[in-house]
């Protein structure tokens, strides 16, 4: 257990390490740094500035520099909008981000074990036909698809919700929806195919012989074994929920910190860019670290390695 | 001593006939080839084969495309921007000849212009520098036609298309972008594109991740521990904001010179890096393929008959891996169609006056706001994506059920 929690942690710092010094000499050779605004600068205020980002020094010099100050968890300054630190975008952002994926991701699991679950137990009737074909729909639909045509229909069609912002409960229902939608298609699939392996087990008969209620069947018994893919699936679930929250910010005009990252992306601000892709390797990297262990504590047979 | 028996067979006349029968019998029976049993179960499942269709159709529209009457994609019309769908009204047609589209676009030499560059202390001077000429059957092209710089085979496909159906052109029957572009037209040429790409990466993921995987399969312990291990690492990172920040990086000036130098273009490192994210599955798929076939009985037959290295390669580990790469390969290029859709519409991707359709569904997305509501602009993009995607899936499901042994009498 030990070993493992070590080991996990000595491999997030090789990773964090390898992405910072392979992006820090990309973005050394680049021009796009602070200085190549319209304006000229006056020899002061460059020199201002080099010193600002340390740039009259050697190159060795600048990489430990950089690498200390991003050990003391200070990120720098944005490069185009110089007078923010990368920790104000990520303490403006991070906060609605995480809102919005937390939400997206309970919504897909309660919401997709539930629908596994019914799916399961009408297997083979119209029920359960029609949310399997709903489900691969969910899957198939990207989700900045799903998100444009939310928009067009509930927001400029029916005017039920509000087509774009951040702040009251109605502006978080459409985004919510469609950053969850792919993820609860995919764990209602995944629910209803373990459901069945489950449910023709003979620990179930011997339940049902002794006879316990139907509720209690499903919900204590079929469901404890039927949840151990689900659990798996929420690694790569929580990653692409990661992921989709880049178009879905954007699409809905949320202030978060995909909309950063992509604003970053787009006018070359390097500094906030790494800043948010060390900080999103992190949030993912602790995300599978958690979902494995949780995986051994629900499964007591699994070894962690 | 009695006279040695004559021939055996005549001395069992009746066992000989039923040999015969048997031969006779057997001549007729044929063994099914793996491939062939997966085909026969493929095609009783109607989805799969239904999306298998229209694959195929979809693929040969996309080759094909320059030869179906379409409107050129990039000629701008101001006047006829943002027109909904037209199916009576007369639309733009084409207005070309087929001898005005060049046959050949001759090869000009490089001319020496100056310009005007900074030193590096700062001071403005002049360089001669080495730059293609205008080339005017080029110029002809993107602004008689509206079309690209077309490769020798489209332009074919063009001159014909002209010779066929002179200058009609189909109603602009999915609308008109916000330029006045056909947005049909324009669905068509992104598919070309929207295709290439994925099939590239998809063959660049296939060939790093078959070779990493067969690889740590065949070597095993140490080294194939090791290997995977990198492979559970890599899992956890990620990828797509690494490749959005490198693209991001490597779109410097700088890089650009020096990778185009080498051949290099944009398109082609968006491809590579596309491909390099998809082939942690595949490795993974391959290794635990060859792992357990490293073992079989019928490989240690072969080997015991004889058989050399290369044989047993050729006759039974790669036949047997092929139906698990091809059932992944159908599975992941969804994913990179989506990965290709999801950067050109956040505006990291393929980049105008290049079509894709991640590209046209984010122009359409910018087209509906609570002033304008071209509707269409989304919905034609989207649909053509969700159902290739959705198509996809689904042969990609199929041929897993149709190709797993552990159905096969079912």
């Amino acid at each position: 257990m030990m070993r493992f929690v070590v080991r996990r942690a000595v491999w997030l710092v090789l990773t964090l390490w390898m992405v910072f010094t392979i992006s820090f000499f990309l973005m050394r050779n680049t021009k796009g740094g602070p200085f190549d605004g319209e304006r000229t600068l006056t020899p002061a205020a460059k020199k201002v500035l080099e010193a600002r980002y340390h740039l009259d020094k050697s190159l060795g010099e600048q990489y430990w520099l950089a690498i200390a100050s991003y050990l003391r968890g200070d990120l720098g300054y944005s490069i185009k909008m110089p007078d923010l630190r990368v920790s104000y975008f990520i303490r403006e952002g991070l906060p609605i981000s995480a809102a919005l994926g937390c939400l997206s991701l309970a919504i897909a699991i309660v919401v997709g074990v539930t629908i596994g679950v019914i799916a399961a137990l009408r297997r083979g009737g119209i029920v359960d036909t029609s949310l399997m074909a709903l489900a691969t729909i969910g899957i198939a639909v990207p989700n900045f698809i799903l998100a444009s045509l939310a928009v067009l229909l509930f927001a400029f069609t029916l005017h039920w919700f509000p087509p774009a912002g951040w702040g009251t409960p109605e502006q978080l229902i459409l985004p919510v929806c469609c950053l969850a939608a792919p993820y609860t298609a995919y764990i209602a699939r995944l629910t209803r195919t373990s459901m069945l392996e489950v449910l023709g087990q003979d620990y179930l008969r011997t339940a049902m012989a002794k006879g316990l209620s139907p509720s209690r069947i499903v919900i204590r018994h079929a469901l404890r074994g039927a949840l151990l893919p689900v659990v798996t699936y929420l690694g790569p679930a929580a990653a692409g929920i990661l992921t989709g929250s880049l178009v879905i910010e954007q699409t809905f005009g949320i202030p978060g910190l995909g909309t950063h990252f992509v604003q970053a992306a787009l006018t070359y601000d390097y500094t906030l860019c790494m800043g948010l892709v060390l900080l999103y390797t992190l949030i993912l990297y602790t995300l599978n670290f958690l979902v494995d262990l949780s995986y051994s504590w629900l499964d007591p047979r699994v070894k962690l390695e | 001593m009695p006279e040695p028996s004559p021939s055996l067979p005549s001395a069992q006349p009746r066992e000989l006939e039923r040999y015969a029968a048997l031969l006779r019998e057997t001549e007729h029976v044929r063994g099914k080839s793996p491939a062939r049993i997966a085909w026969q179960r493929l095609r009783k499942r109607w989805p799969a084969m239904i999306s298998l269709a229209f694959l195929v159709v979809l693929a040969l529209l996309a080759i094909f495309t320059p030869l179906l009457p379409l409107q050129a994609p990039r000629a701008v019309e101001m006047p006829r921007a943002s027109l909904p769908p037209e199916v009576w009204n007369e639309a733009g047609s084409l207005g070309a000849k087929s001898d005005a589209i060049p046959s050949e676009i001759p090869v000009l030499d490089k001319i020496s212009v100056k310009v005007k560059q900074e030193d590096d202390d700062g001071n403005v001077i002049e360089v001669s520098k080495e730059v293609d000429p205008p080339n005017p059957a080029i110029e002809q092209l993107q602004t008689g036609f509206g079309y690209d710089e077309l490769d020798f085979f489209t332009r074919w496909l063009l001159r014909c298309r002209v010779h066929l159906f002179g200058s009609y052109a189909w109603n602009s029957w999915c609308g008109t972008d916000h330029l006045g572009r056909d947005l049909m037209s324009r669905i068509f040429w992104g598919a070309r594109l929207s295709i290439a790409a994925a099939l590239v990466a998809t063959f660049v993921s296939l060939v790093v991740g078959v070779l990493y995987g067969a690889v740590a399969g065949y070597l095993g312990g140490r080294i194939d521990n090791a290997m995977m291990r990198l492979v559970d690492v890599l899992y956890a990172i990620p990828f797509v904001f690494i490749v959005i920040f490198l693209m991001t990086l490597l779109e410097n000036k700088q890089y650009q010179e020096t990778l185009a130098a080498i051949g290099i273009n944009r398109m082609v490192i968006f491809f590579l890096m596309i491909g390099a994210l998809f082939w942690l599955t595949m490795s993974r798929v391959v290794r635990g393929q060859v792992l357990a076939l490293k073992h079989q009985q019928f490989v240690e037959a072969a080997r015991s008959l004889g058989a050399g290295n290369w044989w047993i390669i050729r006759k039974h580990l790669i036949p047997n891996l092929l139906s698990i790469v091809i059932v992944y390969l159908t599975l992941t290029i969804p994913n990179v169609m989506l990965i290709e859709a999801f950067l050109s519409f956040l505006g990291l991707g393929v980049k105008a006056p290049d079509v894709s359709w991640g590209l046209l569904a984010n122009e359409g997305r910018q087209a509906i706001t609570p002033v304008i509501f071209h509707w269409w602009q989304v919905v034609f993009p989207g649909a053509a994506i969700a159902l290739t995607l959705y198509s996809l899936n689904f042969l990609g499901d199929g041929l897993r059920d149709a190709m797993d042994p552990r159905l096969r009498n079912r």
